[in-house]
């Protein structure tokens, strides 16, 4: 598991820009080293070239539902290679730090992928209730575990589970395996300042760059989307998470986003 | 007002961004953009390390003049030329840094010669017009203040402006490449009756095989060197 010392060798740029419109967010281009980003990439591709699968599974990238066209692979499957490194203690702190955010430990994410072709999505803004069953690793991060409980709803498939109610507190979305990107290609990611603005229009869009990030905090304004895609768009996608009585207590229980 | 005038195109991109990042607090920088926005200080942006995001930074100090412009209408050159000078009163160094580059085969015609076109623009002639213009409106008249501020022009090609890389299907690039190479000698020469100098820098691929950062500092070494006329390869 790399510890904070690992994160000074391998991010590259340590000049991320904080950005206040259309909400608070920041970004980073050559987050990484080049060795390092090539590790994720070479980790990311021998995933991909497993093949995509329509049905749900477990080892290959599949798509978690009909509503939505990317196919994704569990993060926390891969924690012992480079793609670790954002489910590690270090990653989450920084990136709580960042945000301006109090997190839990509790980490959900997935790598994504949308074939050519994908449409827009629908804007939203990720205060969405996440569930987690408490089996913390040495560093104390609780990686989501759909074996234990559903991410969603907190379903449990255990007996012995017990699962607890927490609220996303911050969104990152790192981009990577994507090449030369052109205007044309679409698959940014949309930044609003409202949950009805016109998704193909945003306030800023986010290109899918290699190496490159957003990340903000999960609040009632947080609004985003995907962006509809000419080319294949790959991409980390993770959450950090508060308690649940933290959540309402700033934003009210009402804020917090059914899922669909 | 201290700090060189520094007039760059590309700002938008890896290496624009990585430049103003850099030299933001030494140079006063115009970035000049057309899709990406400079990921560079500006209104309502400030910069943090992230592994000590409430340390005070320099680069927040200092503020990048972002230019949306369409390099490729010669309106808009005017319009930036003129953007520059009526704020800071002079361009002492320009950076051109924008760029096209797009993989298509030679066998591909009708793709092919449309990005052949493209890429000489964009690549080749829109540095010389920039350098052009700037020469004819402030720096043809002031050859002995050129000469004090070491005023320079710096054109960013590539190594594939001199070598084949196989398969890759660079052409339209390595030429365009190749076409500022020797603007900017012939400039270089013409420029010389003014004192102002300009150079070319042809790195290999960034950040893949040399460093962004490595490449913004061999252009920042360029500028305050007394070169003239050369070539200088990074890889």
């Amino acid at each position: 598991m790399l510890q904070p010392s690992s994160l000074e060798s391998v991010l590259s740029n340590r000049r991320w820009v904080r950005r206040s419109a259309p909400f608070a967010h920041v970004a980073a281009t050559g987050v990484f080293e080049p060795r390092f980003y090539a590790e994720l990439e070479r980790a990311f591709r021998e995933l991909l070239e497993r093949g995509l699968s329509v049905a749900p599974s477990a080892e290959r990238f599949s798509q978690s539902s009909a509503a939505y066209d990317a196919y994704v692979y569990d993060l926390a499957k891969c924690r012992d290679g480079a793609l670790g490194i954002f489910m590690s203690r270090a990653w989450h702190d920084m990136l709580a730090s960042v945000t301006g955010v109090v997190a839990t430990g509790d980490v959900g994410g997935a790598l994504h992928h949308h074939e050519p072709g994908g449409p827009n999505g629908v804007i939203h803004c990720d205060l969405n209730a996440a569930w987690f069953v408490d089996r913390h690793d040495a560093n104390g991060i609780n990686a989501s575990d759909s074996s234990a409980c559903d991410y969603c709803s907190g379903k449990t498939r255990l007996d012995s589970a017990r699962p607890r109610e927490t609220v996303r507190a911050a969104a990152m979305l790192f981009y990577l395996c994507n090449g030369p990107w052109r205007p044309n290609d679409g698959g940014a990611t949309g930044l609003y300042a409202r949950g009805n603005d016109d998704v193909r229009r945003p306030q800023r869009a986010i290109e899918p760059i290699d190496n490159s990030l957003v990340a903000f905090a999960c609040t009632p304004s947080s609004f985003h989307t995907f962006m509809a895609n000419r080319t294949p768009r790959n991409s980390v996608i993770m959450w950090l998470h508060q308690p649940k009585e933290a959540a309402v207590a700033r934003w009210g229980a009402r804020a917090v986003e059914p899922w669909p | 007002m201290n700090g060189k005038v520094c007039l760059l195109t590309g700002a938008g991109g890896l290496l624009g961004s990585a430049f103003c990042a850099r030299f933001a607090s030494a140079y006063i920088i115009a970035g000049v953009y057309r899709t990406r926005v400079p990921l560079a200080g500006a209104e309502g942006e400030s910069f943090f390390d992230p592994l000590d995001p409430q340390a005070p930074l320099v680069e927040n100090d200092d503020r990048v003049f972002r230019i949306n412009a369409d390099l490729t209408d010669d309106r808009d050159l005017d319009r930036v030329v003129e953007l520059v000078l009526a704020r800071y009163d002079r361009i002492d160094v320009l950076v051109n840094g924008a760029a096209r580059m797009t993989h298509a085969s030679i066998l591909d015609a009708e793709r092919f010669f449309a990005e052949l076109s493209a890429q000489l623009e964009l690549n080749a002639a829109v540095p010389a017009k920039l350098a052009a213009l700037i020469a004819r409106r402030f720096w043809s008249t002031r050859g002995p203040e050129n000469a004090r501020l070491n005023r320079c022009v710096v054109n960013v090609s590539s190594v594939t402006s001199l070598r084949v890389h196989p398969g890759v299907h660079l052409a339209a690039y390595g030429a365009s490449k190749a076409a500022l190479n020797q603007l900017t000698a012939f400039m270089a020469d013409e420029f010389r009756a003014f004192s102002v100098r300009a150079n070319t820098l042809a790195p290999t691929s960034f950040p893949a095989i040399v460093a962004v950062e490595d490449v913004v500092e061999a252009i920042g070494r360029l500028i305050e060197s007394d070169r003239n006329g050369e070539l200088v390869v990074l890889e």
